[in-house]
């Protein structure tokens, strides 16, 4: 479970932020702020794996509140309804930056980022959520295989089992680490461990076959050799 | 900044030009009056030959014509063919030469050759040279300031509009968000995304787009929130088909996305939807885009329903974004529209690198 806080000034987007967090799984939004005083003496007393944190704010910009919070090394994603502030937010080593009105799949895919990235740190082999018909599903990037896409459906082929979601391949790929996975045909994306043989125009990955388009041949040689 | 004073001079231009006219008109009754009186004695002398004045006083007025249209000849078709080159330049000095030598040779025939009258004729000559020399010179100092001008006007008005797309922004997406946060806490969702997708199109249009390149897939997703907000217009109906299919062709965790043009290939699907859809007839609109290697393809098929057809190719979509593809991608794409009776095609791809 991530541990979540929103520092915003404007109380509407708070509950923008709540309402979507309720509706993810593996996220908890445990407080909302409207300060950031409050914000900080929180931070140091509780856990907080991520931080949503508007940009413009009247007191202390949530630039400069990243600055000050940035030794407490918590995962940081910025709110704001301006692109302009895009580039310092990554300059501050930001894990995203939302551009309001958020909506709800880019929020998703943050957060499934967010828990990649943190299941990684805590050792165990990251992990993202999607959604099945009406559940989450827990998905294993270490036990993926191969993901496939038909229409607007994605097939996630694990060894022992199959999870179909209703994502577009777009949103597969801003999710997944780009260490980890390949896109190898318009509708294949490949884990780059479980590649077993490359040949011209296809590739084995567990024991099936998967075809590998030309324009991709490239980006398949440069990502295995480093 | 000399914006004020820019802002200002064009709203009032009759005042300077009356000035002119008073001063010039000053200038040459003082002269002609100089004239007058210093010929007073010669005046009273043929006063019974008026016609031999007349005759003489047009002859300097056809003189002088003749001398200002021989210098603004020589400006327009010379000056400015050679002159704004430095490599072309000489051609210029060879032909003020070929000019002075003729005017040279026409003072000799009128003064029968006499050796007494060539230094008189080289004076003359040299005089009148120098006033075409100079005339051009000065023709071409006006011309530059005039277009300096027009260029800092130019530049002051994108300067204003940058401005003014500047300022505004702000304020529209922290309203648009506002409304979202409404629609969202009203439960609302569909008026919630299509909250979303407008400002996505207004965000993309007013500051991605004002950059050179984007890349490939925030280009694709304008299109994607475009097509959805044309489709929410749009009664559900059988008779009517929308598909859109997008792939940027991308990698996970792209670190550096394909790039390309702005706003190029949104032209095309305006089109579509303004000719293909028609709530009467049947109609559709199929859009394919494909992104392999560095090629990116978009091929839109839409019906022709009746009663919309005859207006096509009257719009100006069309031919602007040929324009801007010539600029953008020169002998890098491959443009091939096919018109029939039922359907119309447009089959493009570019070369992006």
């Amino acid at each position: 479970m991530l541990h979540a806080i929103a520092i915003d000034d404007e109380p509407a987007a708070l509950d923008v932020l709540s309402r979507y967090a309720d509706k993810v799984p593996f996220l908890q939004l445990d407080q909302a702020f409207t300060s950031t005083t409050n914000a900080l003496a929180y931070m140091h007393q509780r856990r907080v794996d991520l931080v949503f944190l508007d940009i413009q704010m009247p007191d202390l910009s949530g630039t400069d509140f990243a600055r000050m919070v940035a030794p407490l090394q918590k995962t940081i994603v910025f709110t704001t309804a301006h692109a302009d502030y895009a580039l310092e937010g990554f300059a501050l080593q930001a894990l995203d930056y939302l551009l309001k009105p958020i909506e709800f799949p880019r929020f998703l895919q943050t957060c499934n980022r967010a828990y990649a990235q943190t299941t990684a740190l805590a050792g165990q082999s990251s992990s993202i959520f999607v959604k099945d018909g009406y559940d989450w599903v827990r998905v294993d990037l270490g036990e993926v295989l191969y993901i496939q896409s038909d229409t607007n459906l994605l097939f996630i082929h694990e060894n022992t089992r199959q999870i179909s979601t209703r994502m577009t391949i777009a949103e597969m790929l801003a999710t997944l680490p780009a260490d980890q996975f390949v896109r190898v045909h318009k509708s294949y994306i490949v884990a780059l461990r479980a590649i077993r043989k490359i040949e011209r125009h296809q590739l084995t990955v567990g024991n099936v076959t998967i075809p590998l388009a030309g324009s991709y041949r490239d980006v398949l040689e440069q990502r295995l050799l480093g | 900044m000399p914006l004020n004073q820019l802002a200002v001079s064009p709203t009032n231009p009759t005042l300077p030009r009356i000035l002119l006219a008073l001063t010039i008109s000053l200038l040459l009754t003082y002269w002609g009056w100089l004239l007058l009186s210093g010929m007073e004695q010669a005046i009273e002398d043929v006063l019974p030959d008026l016609g031999g004045l007349a005759r003489y006083l047009l002859g300097i007025v056809f003189l002088l014509a003749m001398g200002w249209l021989m210098a603004h000849l020589s400006y327009k078709l010379t000056f400015m063919r050679w002159m704004l080159r430095p490599e072309t330049a000489p051609f210029y000095w060879i032909w003020v030469c070929v000019l002075a030598w003729l005017i040279f040779e026409g003072l000799q025939i009128r003064t029968e050759a006499v050796p007494e009258f060539v230094d008189e004729n080289l004076l003359v000559t040299g005089v009148l040279i120098a006033f075409v020399i100079g005339y051009g010179y000065v023709a071409d100092y006006l011309r530059t300031r005039r277009d300096q001008l027009r260029l800092m006007q130019q530049t002051t008005e994108a300067e204003l509009t940058a401005l003014r797309a500047q300022v505004n922004p702000h304020f529209l997406f922290n309203a648009l968000n506002t409304i979202y946060n409404e629609a969202q806490r009203a439960h609302n969702d569909p008026v919630a995304d299509l909250i979303g997708q407008l400002s996505g199109l207004m965000r993309y249009t007013l500051q991605e787009a004002t950059r050179p390149t984007t890349s490939v897939e925030s280009e694709l997703a304008f299109i994607e929130k475009y097509v959805a907000l044309q489709r929410a217009r749009l009664p559900e109906s059988d008779k009517l088909r929308v598909t859109l299919r997008t792939d940027s062709g991308g990698q996970p965790g792209d670190q550096n996305p394909l790039q390309m043009a702005p706003l190029l290939l949104i032209p095309f699907v305006e089109n579509a939807f303004q000719y293909g859809i028609s709530l009467e007839h049947p109609s559709y609109i199929d859009i394919n885009i494909d992104v392999e290697g560095r090629q990116l393809q978009i091929q839109i098929t839409n019906s022709r329903p009746p009663g919309l057809g005859q207006k096509h190719g009257g719009g100006t979509g069309i031919p602007n974004a040929r324009q801007r593809l010539e600029r953008a991608y020169p002998a890098r794409h491959k443009l091939n529209i096919t018109s029939t009776e039922e359907t119309f095609t447009v089959n493009l791809i570019l070369n992006l690198s």
